[in-house]
């Protein structure tokens, strides 16, 4: 190798950040991963200082970041067994240093270096945190861009829209004539009648003054009419945009992998689902047809003062800005009362909720008196700052009402001194055009409290698009690659140096390799927690795995389409979810084009039948929320006969019978008994009886593959298998001298 | 000893047979009576209430070794060892001072000074994440931002009453 080629292989070739030095203060400390004379090494330290730890890459055997409270510590393992903590971060630091220590972890495995993923905490232009989950900051994100895009996927309402922004500017246009024809009427015809003058010679007044409180009440009629329209028009549309939306979002949803629908919460996706199309419908709604009104009226009367009378546009528009001013503090002041109040509010209701629903235990522990106290003190609390914000508002308010009047005020003043003549006022004015200047005046400080609120509406709009985008945005990582192929699967399973965590920093599984043969019913047992759901959640392909691979049938389960392989997999879970609808429904799920027959075969073979038609609506019950309730083996039951209808290759039971009493759990072994017949089954269950019909036993510890074999291979070893077999002994002969 | 603590086999170690001695590594050792016990973890039981009583020792697998009543009763030394590993356990920074706080559409953005520094943060739900930590509703104030930092305020009837205001409307 040349000299020049090692210059250009040393150097960085990757960082990331900590921010807490040994003494507890905040620094700007930096993890890097670079080559020196050819070899790597992990440094830690200080910017521009000497590093604390320098570790060559080769010794490693492991970093993790361990969780604390409140912070983290990022720690290795050492191959000469040694473990070293590096450094401390606070939590800000996780998310971009766990994409560090990927890099290594995956170099120490596998001798190959990867590019380094930026997954970023903070804005890289404001250094502000991001928030709800996003990587889009609000403090300084680039609103345009996704209006641009809202727009794009809006495009089929935009006619509707424009069409309704186009009423509303001659809505409003013609709600200008008013104070003119007032004016007219007060110049032309009242001012000289109550003088005695009559300028109209012969012509009957009379009609005249009907004509224009007629053409006043004509052009009433028309706004009102034609602003209904144009509302119901943008309701229209705005409503079927958010349910477009809607369908999309959950569209997306339904076909993100699990590893992104679980990085979030399901209130967030619901939340992003249902409030954040509504956001944005109701925006759409609401303030598109303000924007305009507001902006006509402020263009049109603007032009008409300055045109006019460019004095007296000095009166209107000056105070103007104080006048906002006075408005958003008042109401900002005034918000935050009575957030204080709602949440006192609804804190004092939650203390009755809990009272109420945790009657039995107050009762048993005779705690009444301290529980009525407690509610007590917060009522008292929330009637006293309610109280409070009574007295603000009451005085408060008018106040404010003097400080928006003032512009008003200031015009009355100086117009009047127009209509008495004065000079500097520029030419005389009319009484007639006085009261139009008035409407006028009226009509431009009447929105200014809508106006200060606008940012934040805009705001929100532009939030909750920015919260849908990015699941729109989102790549589904688990997804069929060009070349799948369909093969008919039969249920062998082979796991080959499989490892695989949520979180790659966190691994869960730990290099796992094993074969599980076709038909053959294998169980899984271990403590809680080391990884037995997360090996049937790989099967059943919801994750892809880190490293290694996992075959289905000797082909690797990323090259099987993903619908095939889930018609091949059948599942009962714990907890059984019934969808709303019939017992029927519910158990076609698994097949829609099953006929009856069969339908009703699966619910035999599932113990489910006998009990079923014993319901008054039989297999027509309704069942989930606000149907009828069904016992939890009666549930499990029907989760079996969906599971038996699919005819699935590779079923899975993951504490199928766990929450069942012992008598329910035989009638359901016995109905799994014939499931599982001729069928891979894999089989996760903490009560070991459980599992006696098992070919193969595998024990998991610590994510690792301690044990696997046979009931009477794994007794005889005397291992963790034989602790859990003895231990469990011990507790069911406790309870039977109990008994 | 109560009858419920025998039960539950308590162990209440006694701090004079404790010695605890700093590893290469930065980790923490225990030695207890005859058996030594290597890389232990600390934790509080009582964080807020008594942070300086009531200190579980487990082993590396979790296994607890048994409780110390109160951290005191250590030697010196051994109180400096204890303390620096739980340092390393537990970061929350004390706030001094809050510089600013800013509404951003339903978030809000902190630059405060704490005895650690400046930092800034976001959090969101003013009224969930900023709270007595007492149910006296008195005294020491806990704020948690959105990334799940925490900060402290010792005592909030005597904490800087610029700051104080700030903050106070979200106390309730």
């Amino acid at each position: 190798m040349s000299e020049k080629d090692n210059i250009i292989e040393d150097g960085v070739l990757c960082t990331s950040d900590y921010d807490i030095d040994g003494n507890g203060n905040i620094c700007s400390g930096k993890t890097v991963l670079l080559r020196r004379d050819g070899i790597l090494y992990v440094e830690v330290g200080k910017e521009g200082e000497e590093p604390i730890h320098s570790l060559k890459a080769d010794n490693i055997k492991r970093l993790t970041i361990v969780s604390n409270i409140g912070c983290a510590n990022l720690e290795a393992d050492l191959k000469d067994g040694s473990s070293v903590r590096l450094c401390k971060m606070t939590q800000s630091c996780v998310t971009p240093l766990s994409e560090f220590i990927k890099v290594i972890n995956y170099y120490v495995e596998t001798g190959i270096l990867t590019e380094m993923k930026e997954e970023l905490s903070r804005c890289p232009k404001c250094g502000k945190p991001f928030v709800a989950n996003t990587q889009f900051c609000i403090n300084c994100a680039d609103k345009g861009s996704i209006v641009k895009k809202f727009i794009k996927l809006g495009k089929d309402y935009i006619p509707a829209f424009l069409f309704s922004g186009f009423l509303v500017l001659i809505c409003n246009v013609a709600n200008l004539l008013i104070p003119v024809i007032n004016r007219n009427l007060v110049d032309n015809y009242l001012f000289p009648a109550s003088e005695g003058l009559a300028p109209w010679g012969d012509k009957n007044p009379y009609l005249a003054i009907v004509g224009l409180v007629l053409a006043m009440f004509g052009i009433y009629v028309f706004v009102r009419v034609v602003n209904i329209f144009a509302a119901r028009l943008r309701n229209k549309s705005g409503t079927s945009f958010m349910n477009e939306l809607r369908t999309k979002m959950y569209e997306k949803i339904q076909f993100l992998s699990m590893s992104s629908i679980s990085r979030r919460t399901t209130g967030d996706l619901i939340k992003r689902v249902t409030e954040d199309t509504t956001v944005i419908a109701d925006f759409l709604k609401m303030e598109t047809a303000q924007i305009i009104e507001v902006g006509v009226i402020f263009l049109c009367v603007s032009i008409y003062f300055i045109v006019t009378r460019p004095i007296l546009a000095v009166f209107v528009f000056l105070p103007v800005p104080i006048t906002v001013f006075a408005i958003s503090r008042f109401w900002k002041f005034i918000h935050r009362k009575y957030e204080r109040q709602w949440i006192l509010g609804s804190r004092a209701n939650g203390i009755l909720h809990d009272i109420i629903k945790g009657i039995r235990v107050v009762k048993v522990f005779g705690t009444e008196e301290k529980e009525i106290k407690k509610y007590d003190y917060a009522a008292k609390k929330q009637a006293e700052i309610q109280a409070e914000n009574e007295k603000i508002w009451a005085i408060l308010f008018p106040a404010l009402g003097f400080v928006v009047g003032l512009g008003e005020f200031l015009v009355l003043y100086f117009g009047a001194w127009a209509v008495l003549g004065e000079s500097f006022m520029g030419e005389p004015m009319t009484v007639g055009e006085l009261t139009q200047i008035i409407s006028y005046t009226g009509y431009i400080y009447g929105p200014l409290r809508w106006m200060t609120s606008l940012p934040r509406s805009i705001a929100n709009a532009v939030t909750s698009m920015a919260k849908l985008n990015e699941i729109l945005d989102e790549e589904p990582d688990i997804k069929d690659h060009e070349n799948v192929i369909s093969p008919e699967i039969h249920g062998d399973i082979e796991f080959k140096n499989v490892t695989f965590g949520y979180k790659s920093y966190e691994p869960v599984l730990k290099n796992v390799s094993l074969k599980i043969n076709q038909g053959e019913m294998v169980g899984i047992v271990g403590h809680s927690g080391v990884g037995k759901s997360t090996f049937i959640n790989l099967v059943m392909r919801l994750y892809d795995v880190n490293s290694g691979s996992l075959m289905i049938d000797g082909t690797d389960i990323r090259d099987i389409e993903k619908s095939k392989l889930n018609n091949s997999i059948g599942i009962v879970f714990q907890e059984t979810f019934l969808f709303a609808g019939s017992i029927y429904d519910n158990i076609l799920y698994a097949k829609p084009d099953a006929p009856p027959e069969d339908v009703i075969a699966a619910a035999k073979i599932a113990n489910a039948h006998d009990f079923i038609i014993k319901l008054p609506d039989a297999y027509n019950t309704v069942v989930g929320e606000h149907g009828y309730s069904l016992s939890g083996g009666e549930r499990q039951r029907i989760a079996i006969a969906r599971a038996v209808l699919r005819d699935p290759k590779i079923l899975i039971l993951d504490e199928a019978t766990a929450s069942l009493d012992t008598e329910t759990e035989s009638k359901i072994q016995e109905a799994l008994q014939r499931l599982t017949e001729g069928r891979t089954t894999i089989a996760i269950a903490h009560r070991l009886s459980t599992l006696r019909n098992a070919d193969r036993l595998i024990v998991l510890e610590k994510g690792e593959l301690a044990e696997f074999g046979t009931h009477e291979e794994l007794l005889k070893n005397k291992g963790i298998y034989y602790n859990l077999v003895m231990a469990q002994r011990q507790t069911t002969k406790m309870a039977s001298v109990k008994k | 000893m109560s009858e419920l603590q025998t039960l539950a086999e308590m162990t209440m170690l006694d701090p004079s047979k404790c010695t605890f001695t700093p590893t290469d590594g930065g980790y923490i050792s225990l030695k207890y009576e005859d058996t030594t016990y290597e890389r232990i973890k600390i934790c509080r039981a009582l964080p807020y209430k008594a942070p300086d009583e009531y200190i579980c020792l487990l082993t590396r697998d979790d296994k607890e070794i048994g409780i110390l009543r109160r951290l005191n009763q250590l030697s010196e030394e051994n109180q400096k060892h204890v303390l620096n590993e739980l340092s390393k356990m537990y970061y929350c920074p004390t706030v001094t001072k809050i510089i600013s706080v800013k509404d951003r559409m339903g978030y809000q953005y902190y630059e405060v000074i704490t005895n650690a520094g400046k930092r800034e943060f976001a959090l969101r739900d003013a009224s969930r994440n900023i709270r007595y930590v007492s149910p006296e509703k008195r005294g020491a104030v806990q704020i948690r931002d959105i990334d799940g930092n925490r900060y402290l305020i010792e005592d909030f009837d005597t904490f800087d009453s610029q700051s104080r205001k700030k903050i106070e409307a979200f106390l309730v």
